[in-house]
């Protein structure tokens, strides 16, 4: 089938566009799950490098997440085996101790960026950390998301302007007039 | 990476450039490659793995993945298919060669050979928080084209 007979199929069978959808999600979901089961390929993540120390220990890896102070919510505090002047990482539903020269300071509406080795603390499993060897504070980044919003509306007011949802899919609105 | 603003503002500038009349294609594609990804952001908000959660999503952020998803995608609309996939693929072709500008944020975030490669592809240039240069640079070039075409309008009207 030549490309213009492809362009001139005004509407594809049902069947023949369920069947291409079908392989289309299967890919996907292929892909996905290829991705997510070859972690290894990925910097290691807090919580492997919690559940597993001595495997993880010395990799360097990447992380995002808000630089923490506060004792609260954090797994040996109150047993004072944590000081209060450490610093964590809370990346998602991961939390860990890091480790740096100096302070790092609070991310101001954004977060913060950091890189460094996973360590293991041979004196208390709670204590095993990042030792950061850089990090970047990406200051007002959540500003991005809420402009970021608007262009979505945006881009569904420029699509729906353009296009008509029938029964037999989208129609451009030119055809129509 | 840039905005969605930028992403859009950069297929709109493509759109005026090569008079392409379906914008709403281009600029759909333009911020699909981060509809999907983004989800992992929730994790700011809500307490879930961020980085498994990436692993998971992150072929909605190559062109493999993409390509599936406007097939998916043109399958909604009725013929043309083929100029409908090339103006969508344009779209996040154009978001992705953008998103090479990002200074590394996560080590294998543009996977752009996945799945044969984990390879990721970056420029370097800016942090995430400086998104603002390529918007104010895409938006001084979008203006631009618009008042040229606008001025040059006027003066082909004129000579009709």
């Amino acid at each position: 089938m030549s490309l213009k007979q492809v362009e001139n199929l005004k509407r594809m069978d049902l069947k023949l566009k369920i069947f291409i959808a079908g392989i289309c999600i299967l890919a996907l979901v292929w892909l996905c799950v290829n991705s997510y089961l070859n972690f290894d390929k990925y910097d290691p993540s807090i919580k492997q490098f919690l559940s597993n120390p001595d495997k993880y220990e010395g990799k360097i890896a990447s992380h995002k997440g808000n630089v923490v102070y506060e004792k609260e919510g954090v797994k040996g505090v109150k047993d004072g085996s944590i000081a209060e002047e450490d610093m964590y990482l809370k990346s998602g539903s991961e939390m860990i101790l890091i480790k740096y020269k100096e302070k790092i300071p609070n991310a101001i509406f954004g977060y913060t960026l950091l890189k460094g080795a996973y360590k293991k603390s041979e004196s208390n499993e709670q204590k095993n950390y990042i030792e950061v060897s850089e990090y970047w504070n990406n200051d007002y980044n959540y500003v991005k998301y809420i402009i970021s919003f608007i262009a979505l509306i945006y881009v569904i007011f420029v699509f729906f302007r353009e296009w008509k949802l029938t029964a037999n899919g989208f129609i451009e609105k030119i055809k129509l007039e | 990476m840039p905005d969605l603003i930028t992403h859009v503002l950069i297929g709109l500038i493509i759109c005026e450039l090569f008079n392409i009349r379906r914008k709403s294609l281009v600029i759909l594609g333009s911020v699909l490659p981060d509809l999907v990804l983004k989800i992992s952001l929730l994790s700011f908000f809500i307490d879930f793995p961020m980085k498994e959660i990436k692993w998971l999503l992150i072929p909605f952020h190559t062109p493999v993945g993409l390509i599936l998803l406007t097939i998916i995608i043109i399958l909604f609309f009725r013929g043309e298919y083929i100029l409908n996939f090339l103006l969508i693929s344009l779209g996040w072709a154009l978001h992705l060669a953008a998103d090479l500008t990002n200074k590394e944020v996560f080590i294998n975030q543009m996977l752009l050979l996945y799945p044969i490669s984990w390879k990721s592809y970056e420029l370097n240039i800016f942090w995430s928080n400086q998104y603002w240069y390529l918007m104010i640079i895409s938006l001084a070039i979008y203006l631009l084209i618009i008042f040229i075409k606008r001025i040059l309008r006027r003066k082909k009207a004129k000579y009709i």
